[in-house]
């Protein structure tokens, strides 16, 4: 993991497609929330 | 994942939490799965493994179909990171008592926490947010 990942240090705003295949940032998703980023393995 | 719809997902209803997955799925297999699970919170779809290669959260035991280490991460309500879960082995995944944990120390610091007159013991200064309550 990269070394700047660590408590205290601000998450990268991230920029993916959702479910719905439109791109969306993290902050976006966030907005001003507390909120549980989970990397899952999925499918495969 | 069925835990989180199960058990989870009631309360970010009212919560004031947000939770948000990220798979290399791509956005439609995504879509399949949150809607199999009949889950309400956002999928991301990250199909050429750009944001967990620069996150350097790339699992390559399987080096035919790279996944993302199960790394949860907790953020405060601007991205600071407030806990970070590595899931690799099962059992170092956070449970749902877990998660609820720590979104009540996160929200515990809002300058609202009590609703009242009292000081609230866990504010701090920086977390002086407006309320903007919209969902």
């Amino acid at each position: 993991m990269r070394v700047d990942l660590k408590p205290g240090n601000t998450f990268p705003d991230i920029e993916l497609p959702n479910h719905d295949n439109e791109t969306v940032t993290l902050s976006s998703l966030v907005r001003g929330f507390p909120t549980v980023l989970v990397f899952s393995r999925g499918y495969f | 994942m069925t835990n989180y719809v199960e058990h989870l997902q009631p309360e970010l209803i009212v919560n004031y939490c947000k939770l948000v997955i990220v798979s290399v799925d791509s956005p439609m297999l995504s879509k399949d799965i949150k809607d199999g699970l009949g889950a309400t919170f956002p999928f991301l779809s990250d199909e050429d493994k750009k944001v967990i290669t620069e996150l350097e959260i790339v699992d390559t035991t399987d080096r035919y179909h790279p996944v993302a280490i199960p790394y949860t991460f907790v953020l405060e309500r601007d991205r600071t990171i407030y806990k970070i879960y590595n899931g690799w082995w099962y059992v170092g995944r956070p449970t749902v008592e877990e998660l609820r944990m720590d979104l009540r120390a996160l929200m515990s610091r809002r300058q609202d926490w009590w609703y009242d007159k009292t000081p609230p013991p866990y504010a701090q200064k920086s977390d002086e947010l407006p309320f903007h309550m919209e969902r």
